[in-house]
């Protein structure tokens, strides 16, 4: 099946400073590929360059299809409604403002979005309906591949497995391809066909992984996540330091009121490496060794519903973990 | 009517009886060579108006308030976005723009005086020179604090050069414009007064430096209250087309 895309060799810097290098891809329709990789290692640069927002220094790239983008935030014009924003690419294609506003309506109640909500402006809207008005605006263009630079790591964890499911009934629907820029193993194994992870100053590909869908239940997907973050490639991908110029500020732990100090629990494989907590706060705690990328387990959704404290918790289940007293 | 806007409202209304108040309490201190009482005011108003003495003088200032403030409004404006999109332009017009601010209007009257005569456009002029500057700096503000992600959206959905304008530009210029432009019709209702008071026109301006040369306070208090009220009228007008938080008054 001929690639929809194809990214041969593919080089980019940014004011002067390398940030990809040597980046081969192909995407073939129907498949969804995950970009995984440290924060600030160059996943939304890579996504830039696919939809064509910057160019490349070295090596080609080739796009038989059309593609559309979903930034990491909405990105919604804040005086227009959600129906004009979700139309703004088709007004932009010579299509009449209503012409527009009804094939947005169209897609933004597939998206469950209400039609009262729908003529409201950005700022009446929550996170997640803004989320959706951004995904329709691009969804109403028809793209066969679709762009998402983390379109979902400001959301609950509710909400975002939510919009997971619809996007991911959607594409599959439509046939759709879909490049998915992300930081989340649990997103990265719900929704991928093909995982690749970037690593390094500038970033090279790690690991290209072609991976089954996991099945929709929370426990099937946290454990093909823990798989995933300790595959040796891929856990080398986090641990590898990245400049301070290129990394973004670390993530910080998410806390509940009487938690133990960040330093709290130490990994079992290289002894006495603080674990690092996957992600923004709003992520499922995804816990792997900072240094040897060990998978340690998560803290989600299963110990909070249980009600089991959270160090308790993860003594239990981070199996490569060890819990020890800072004082 | 909601509570809060009712509760707005009756404040607002405290304020002004406070002031007449005021007013009326100079009156009774100073004697009426200092200030006219409030209700002598209010008969001369409802004279004029009853009269039909107001209106001629009111559209005579309305007119050039409108003139002066359309041209300023509109050459700073362009000058603003013009700035904004070639940095060059913008860095070049911005020192004139400090420079012209910091000329006072009364200046800009003696020379529109001695440019255009006593009567005709002197007023309108000097109100467009003053207000250009303030439009030119809230169109430049708002252009330089465009959003670059707005930016990259529109390329990312490659809209044309009028969607960007109006869609992306223009809305995010207004931000910073709308202020601008509500200081500027206030500054521009008190140059055309000031011109109009120098330069002897038949405006309201007129009336108050023929009021002033007959030391007839309480005239000279009706027109001012004529010129507040105007004031009030437009300033509310402009707040009804962009929203109140841009009101000069309120």
């Amino acid at each position: 099946m001929p690639a929809l895309l194809e990214l041969a060799n593919i080089g980019v810097s940014l004011d002067g400073k390398p940030i990809l290098r040597g980046i081969d891809i192909e995407v073939t329709p129907g498949q969804f590929v995950v970009v995984m990789g440290p924060s600030g290692v160059g996943k939304t640069t890579l996504l830039r360059l696919i939809g064509g927002l910057i160019a490349p220094d070295a090596g080609a790239r080739r796009l038989d299809a059309r593609a559309a983008i979903v930034f990491q935030d909405p990105r919604l014009l804040p005086w227009q409604s959600a129906l004009d924003n979700a139309g703004l690419g088709l007004r932009a294609e010579g299509l009449s403002r209503r012409a527009a506003r009804d094939r947005a309506a169209s897609i933004l109640t597939r998206l469950n979005l209400s039609a009262a909500d729908q003529t409201k402006r950005p700022a009446a809207l929550s996170g997640g309906m803004r989320q959706r008005v951004a995904l329709a605006r691009a969804l109403v263009l028809e793209p066969r591949l679709l762009l998402l630079d983390e379109p979902f790591s400001a959301l609950d964890t509710a909400l975002r497995q939510n919009l997971q499911d619809l996007l991911r009934g959607i594409i599959e629907a439509e046939g759709l391809s879909a490049v998915l820029v992300t930081h989340d193993p649990l997103e990265a194994v719900r929704l991928a066909d093909r995982i690749i992870v970037l690593s390094g100053v500038p970033a090279t590909i790690a690991a290209d992984i072609l991976h089954a869908r996991p099945a929709r239940a929370a426990t099937e997907a946290y454990r093909a996540a823990a798989d995933l973050m300790a595959l040796p490639a891929v856990a080398a991908a986090f641990a590898t330091p990245l400049t301070p110029s290129a990394a973004a500020p670390a993530p910080s732990l998410k806390r509940n009121p009487g938690e133990p100090p960040e330093d709290y629990f130490h990994c079992r494989s290289c002894g006495g490496t603080i674990l690092e907590w996957s992600g923004s706060p709003n992520d499922d705690d995804f816990a792997f060794c900072k240094r040897c990328g060990a998978s340690a387990g998560v803290w989600g959704r299963l110990c909070r519903d249980a009600g089991e404290p959270f160090f308790e918790a993860v003594a239990r289940l981070c199996r490569g973990a060890v819990r020890t007293l800072k004082s | 009517m909601n509570r809060a806007r009712t509760r707005h409202l009756i404040f607002a209304a405290c304020g002004i009886a406070g002031l007449i108040a005021l007013w009326q309490w100079g009156y009774v201190w100073g004697g009426p060579f200092v200030l006219p009482p409030p209700q002598d005011t209010a008969v001369f108003l409802w004279q004029l108006v009853a009269d039909g003495k107001l209106w001629q003088p009111a559209l005579v200032t309305f007119g050039n308030v409108l003139l002066g403030f359309g041209a300023g409004a509109a050459i700073g404006l362009a000058l603003g976005l013009l700035g904004g999109f070639i940095d060059e332009i913008g860095a070049a017009l911005q020192p004139v723009s400090t420079i012209i601010l910091g000329i006072p209007p009364i200046a800009w009257i003696v020379l529109a005086i001695l440019w255009f005569g006593p009567r005709g456009f002197a007023p309108a002029f000097t109100v467009a020179v003053g207000i250009a500057p303030v439009v030119f700096a809230g169109a430049l503000a708002g252009m330089r604090a465009a959003s670059p992600d707005l930016d990259e959206l529109a390329e990312a959905f490659k809209l044309g050069w009028r969607q960007k304008l109006f869609e992306i530009r223009l809305p995010q210029v207004a931000v910073a414009l709308l202020p601008a432009l509500a200081t500027a019709l206030g500054l521009a209702w008190k140059i055309s007064i000031m011109a109009e008071v120098l330069s002897g026109g038949t405006g309201i301006g007129g009336k108050i430096a023929d009021a002033r040369a007959q030391l007839d306070l309480t005239a000279t208090m009706g027109w001012i209250a004529v010129v507040v009220i105007l004031l009030l009228v437009t300033d509310r007008l402009l707040a009804r087309l962009t929203g109140p938080q841009q009101s000069v008054v309120a």
